[in-house]
């Protein structure tokens, strides 16, 4: 609603585009498949309508996301090719091999469109394409075919058409009476399904009026070449499964109910996509606010049952009122966690992405190159998914660019000649671990050193005094690029510091390992949602604060002595923690508040480890879930990531230990001054 | 013309009700540290964190912090502000042939938080643009 309209991206729209431009490119692929298996069928005399209905669904989402994203031209193209293979699938135009040339030139045009970014200037050829679209001859005539009334009723116009379509090949027209339990109706339908697809086609799945609370009803409609034993047979009594000559023996007419599953889409075959729904994020975030208002609400209601508990001849009802309120409360934790998790997608589908690119990547580098993917079904939430694309294609692109040797050195190194980009994903608590990993030369620390010197980085007695691990992390550092030229693909590209902001900004860590000669991982660890974190609640001179837990190390009390030098002066110093020497900050202090004097105190060590620091606060308070929401536009405040809302504990702040170490260590000195 | 009026300092001041998305009682405000003087904290309005302004402040009136009646949400180029007000007097639609619009000079002296005055037939407020207060410059 209006957090999503007021912190616009600026190149939001041009990354829909892009996704959407991705998407076209796999829906047109899918398409032109299918279209030469239908230019098999044509040649052959046998046209699959499975076939012909998978390119008309393809056609059909291509419309309407071209309509979304407002490619004018492919929408306008790919709705005539829709409305071509609709007239064919309903049989009313006969597929001969001129309208299967006006299917392929459509379709070729689409490509075309499409890799040119959605461009202009096809006009001429779109309206010629559009003519020969709808120059179509007719089909045979319907009529011929005889079919029960009652039943034709219940049929959609597709459907009517595929059982005379059935009954003209000289099938037999069963209907498979059967019914499944609410729960597993959706797997149970389509296992039998599965099943009868094996011998028959599919006609029509009709709701039944014997539906009721435990089980759900239907009649299959089914055209095949079998006999009615043979098909019981197959059947085998599956979900109470019957089977009966259609039109008659048909028990209880099944009355057509729209809002039943199963009915309102025009296709059977576009009835199995009618499983799931795209929702747009923005939608979630709305149901998002309004259970974070009904959390509001409820706190009302316990400050209500308190009060009524509170008066003698009411306190019955308080009681009452308050046991209605907890199971208010579970019901809502239950909604916020269901929403939580429809925003879950798995990983896979941003993996499936990245085959083409690096089949791109490698004929531009002249390197033969494979993906293996694994874990493609770790689910992250939907916004982190997109926000991790980036990073990853510039990983990718470098692992591809600069690992990757050549195939004669690979096999002088007895390597295969094909390079392996293997992109793997798991769940590692409420964080995913996402890891990019190629078979290539490995990062060498000598050269990475030699280069941070040229780009005068660090001095060289600075670097020379570094680990093996420490120097090769100082590919993150910004102003670092080990490249020698620009080249096609890492030229256009970015350095490995701002894949590292990309990832801290999304409050994950980055990692890499690296054998010189085997390969190197570059690993991700990210919160698999970004919408909700658990959090340490921490009090400090009065005002409570939430830390993601997920950047929390360690929890130490401290108290005066040789480990935390208290009463300092200055807002920070140091504690002794872990076995090391810490940077520390106490909260009061960093956010410019009076410290209340206290003995105990409590050190949170928090941060990833370069990162690390001890931030000391007065007390700690509770661990919670809270949904942490960006701050408003006009108010920028370091080590302050966002603001959480607790219902009828208030709004908090979310600190930010990175931001919060970048200030102390005077990494921003011009923030500080700001 | 419809404002929304209500009390600072015990003068009146208006807004166009066209920028108002809904007025709240008072209730706690998260304070943000290292933020300008007028700037009380954030607030959860439908999910969406908000500033609140103490408008007294904002607006560089000298009189004495006293407790507020009522914040004002307001909306202008798709940003929102809470502004803490005394109390409010009630939308009313005074005639616009009475308004004076502020002049240019003055205009640049306030800082755009002014759009002028209804005066007259005992009339006596002061329209606030509310643009002009929530913009940061």
């Amino acid at each position: 609603m209006v957090m999503v309209r007021t912190v616009p991206k600026k190149d939001f729209k041009q990354e829909r585009a892009k996704e959407f431009l991705a998407e076209a490119e796999d829906i047109l692929s899918s398409m032109g498949k299918g279209l030469v298996k239908l230019g098999r069928g044509v040649k052959a005399g046998v046209i699959d309508p499975v076939v012909l209905n998978g390119i008309f669904r393809a056609a059909h989402t291509l419309k309407g996301m071209a309509g979304i994203y407002e490619f004018k031209d492919m929408a306008e193209l790919s709705h005539s090719l829709e409305d071509a293979l609709d007239s064919l699938r309903l049989g009313k135009t006969t597929l001969d091999d001129g309208v299967m040339g006006a299917l392929m030139g459509a379709y070729e045009l689409l490509a075309r469109i499409a890799s040119a970014k959605g461009g202009t200037g096809f006009a001429p050829e779109l309206a010629s394409i559009k003519a020969r679209l709808a120059h179509t001859p007719q089909g045979r005539a319907n009529s011929e075919v005889g079919i029960d009334d009652e039943l034709k009723a219940l049929l959609t116009e597709y459907e009517e058409h595929r059982l005379r379509e059935n009954i003209r090949d000289g099938r037999n027209i069963f209907m498979v009476n059967c019914n499944f339990p609410i729960g597993t109706f959706d797997k149970d339908y389509l296992e039998l399904v599965d099943i009868i697809k094996t011998r028959a086609e599919l006609i029509a799945t009709l709701p039944s009026s014997r539906t009721n609370h435990e089980r759900l009803y239907f009649d299959i409609l089914l055209g095949t070449p079998d006999g009615i034993a043979a098909f019981n047979g197959l059947i085998g009594g599956r979900h109470g499964a019957a089977v009966r000559p259609a039109g008659e023996g048909r028990a209880p007419v099944p009355q057509p109910q729209p809002a039943a599953p199963m009915v309102g889409a025009d296709a059977p075959s576009l009835r199995r996509s009618g499983n799931t729904v795209r929702v747009s994020i923005a939608k979630l975030d709305r149901i998002m606010n309004q259970i974070g208002e009904l959390g509001v609400l409820k706190s009302n209601l316990s400050r209500l049952s308190v009060a009524l508990k509170g008066v003698k001849e009411f306190s019955i009802y308080g009681i009452e009122l308050s046991r209605t309120e907890a199971g208010f409360e579970r019901k809502l934790n239950e909604l916020r966690s269901g929403v939580l998790d429809i925003r879950m997608v798995p990983i896979g589908q941003l993996f499936s992405r990245f085959e083409p690119f690096i089949e791109k990547l490698g004929r531009e580098t002249g390197k033969e190159v494979r993906m293996l993917a694994n874990g493609e079904e770790t689910e992250l939430d939907k916004l982190v998914i997109e926000e991790l694309a980036d990073p990853l294609m510039h990983i990718i692109r470098n692992a591809v660019d600069h690992a990757l040797e050549p195939a004669s050195a690979r096999e002088a190194a007895g390597k295969p000649a094909y390079g392996t980009i293997t992109l793997s994903a798991w769940q590692k608590g409420n964080h995913a671990v996402v890891e990019v990993k190629d078979d290539g030369c490995g990062i060498d620390d000598g050269f990475v050193r030699e280069k941070a010197a040229q780009k005068g980085i660090a001095p060289p007695e600075y670097l020379a005094g570094l680990s093996r691990q420490e120097a090769i992390e100082l590919i993150f550092t910004p102003g670092f690029s080990t490249r020698d030229t620009v080249n096609e693909t890492s030229g256009r590209g970015v350095g490995m510091d701002v894949v590292k902001e990309n990832i801290t900004r999304l409050s994950g860590a980055i990692d890499v390992e690296t054998v010189k000669g085997k390969g190197t991982r570059i690993i991700l660890t990210i919160p698999v949602t970004l919408a909700i974190i658990a959090a340490l609640i921490v009090e400090t001179s009065g005002a409570r604060y939430a830390v993601p837990l997920a950047s929390v190390v360690e929890i130490t009390e401290l108290r005066p002595g040789p480990s935390y030098p208290a009463r300092r002066a200055d807002s920070s110093g140091y504690v002794t923690a872990l076995g090391v020497e810490l940077p520390a900050v106490r909260l009061s202090e960093f956010f410019g508040k009076p410290a209340f004097d206290r003995d105990v105190v409590y050190g949170i060590i928090a941060g990833p480890a370069e990162h690390r620091l001890c931030v000391i606060v007065d007390r700690l308070v509770e661990e919670l879930d809270v949904i942490i929401k960006p701050l408003p536009r006009m108010i920028r405040a370091p080590g302050v990531a966002g603001a959480a809302d607790m219902g009828e504990k208030g709004t908090m702040l979310v600190l930010d230990v990175t931001g919060i170490f970048e200030e102390i260590s005077g990494r921003a000195p011009q923030r500080l001054k700001a | 013309m419809r404002v929304l009026a209500f009390f600072l300092d015990g003068e009146e001041y208006a807004l166009d009700v066209a920028d108002i998305v809904e007025v709240l009682r008072p209730r706690p405000v998260t304070e943000v540290p290292a933020q300008p003087g007028f700037i009380m904290g954030i607030l959860c309005v439908n999910g969406e964190m908000i500033p609140v302004f103490d408008l007294r402040a904002r607006l560089g009136l000298k009189g004495d912090a006293r407790p507020y009646g009522r914040i004002i949400v307001a909306a202008a180029d798709e940003q929102k502000a809470g502004l803490a007000v005394d109390g409010l007097l009630g939308v009313k639609e005074p005639p616009l042939r009475l308004f004076v619009p502020i002049s240019q000079s003055e205009a640049g002296l306030n800082r755009g938080f002014f759009k002028g005055t209804f005066m007259d037939e005992g009339w006596n407020i002061r329209l606030l643009s509310a643009s002009g207060i929530i913009r940061l410059s």
